[in-house]
């Protein structure tokens, strides 16, 4: 088989977005940390997108629950450190994108280093103690996509340190919420608050986040959005 | 008028969107709440405030899109005009 042109691959793409923003995508750099239902999402959303860059960080194994909502594992790969799964799946998408993975806890292991050469990071994580651990190690300069996502309601905003409120004050008194809890979760919606934080990311990736200072509530109970304004 | 929005798992298990409530010129958040559970006809409070007259850490109180953690907590005291958001954010990830 003849190795596919990136000209091809993301010729829709390049329909929808000026020729600047494809090379600024392509030359983006970005690091999901948590790669559960979020992270999944929003990895093959940039991959299938040209990003230039990816680096995955998490600590987790693929385990039987992981199926129904993380989707670029599979049966095989049950066991499996999931970001080497993910690079591996990732990889077959597009073979474009250049994939690095950090097997680590980002509360024990701030990968300081790591994050220092990406331009902005999406928060995919599953509990508020290691979002917090991770906008405490990431640099002044770099966007960080929040995202959270329950039963079949999520949230997303954009912080920027100096720019918007810290995650670590809008969820002040949240902290250890999750800590041993199985939280109940929709497949659609894993997938729809993903693909909002990818949209997200391409938008602080170009220079026009749509969420500073803002919060989009999503609740597919009846197809709403909302967006409250964070002071 | 104050108006309390109410978010994911809140507005589905009380089916409301929001609750507008009439002050007179200013009220206490712990006042305001009961006030408005009062008018809502549906217990919510519980779920924000324990039976120590403490803030739960299962939901979010934002006062004009500021944390009440960061204000005076319950003692928050609120303007009319002012608009609140309450809700247990998604977790998960």
């Amino acid at each position: 088989m003849t190795k596919p042109k990136e000209s091809d691959i993301f010729s829709r793409n390049a329909l929808f977005f000026s020729k600047k923003e494809m090379d600024t995508i392509k030359k983006a750099r970005i690091a999901i940390v948590g790669v559960g239902g979020l992270g999944c999402v929003v990895a093959e959303i940039l991959t299938r997108m040209g990003i230039g860059l990816l680096t995955l960080i998490d600590n987790g194994i693929v385990d039987m629950p992981d199926l129904g909502r993380q989707s670029l594992y599979n049966v095989e790969d049950i066991g499996q450190k999931k970001v080497d799964a993910a690079k591996v799946s990732l990889s077959k998408k597009t073979d474009v994108c250049k994939i690095k993975t950090a097997f680590i806890d980002i509360k024990a292991d701030c990968q300081k280093d790591m994050l220092s050469e990406v331009d902005g990071v999406a928060d995919c994580l599953d509990n508020y103690e290691s979002r917090f651990a991770l906008e405490n190690c990431i640099g002044k300069n770099l966007f960080l996509v929040h995202g959270g996502v329950e039963n079949d309601y999520g949230q997303i905003t954009t912080i920027i340190k100096g720019k918007t409120q810290k995650l670590s004050d809008i969820y002040s008194n949240i902290q250890g919420l999750n800590k041993n809890r199985t939280i109940a979760v929709s497949t659609p919606s894993v997938f729809v608050v993903g693909s909002l934080m990818a949209y997200e990311v391409v938008n602080n990736i170009l220079g026009k986040p749509k969420l500073i200072n803002e919060m989009l509530v999503v609740e597919l109970a009846d197809f709403s959005f909302f967006k409250i304004k964070l002071n | 008028m104050v108006r309390l929005n109410f978010f994911t798992l809140f507005r589905l298990e009380l089916g409301i969107r929001n609750i507008d409530v009439e002050i007179e010129k200013e009220i206490k958040l712990s006042d305001l709440l009961y006030l408005a559970e009062k008018k809502a006809n549906k217990k919510f409070v519980h779920k924000l405030i324990d039976n120590n007259g403490n803030l739960l850490s299962s939901a979010i109180i934002l006062v004009n899109g500021k944390n009440v953690h960061h204000l005076q907590k319950l003692e928050t005291v609120i303007k009319d005009g002012d608009e609140l958001a309450l809700f247990p954010p998604g977790g998960g990830g």
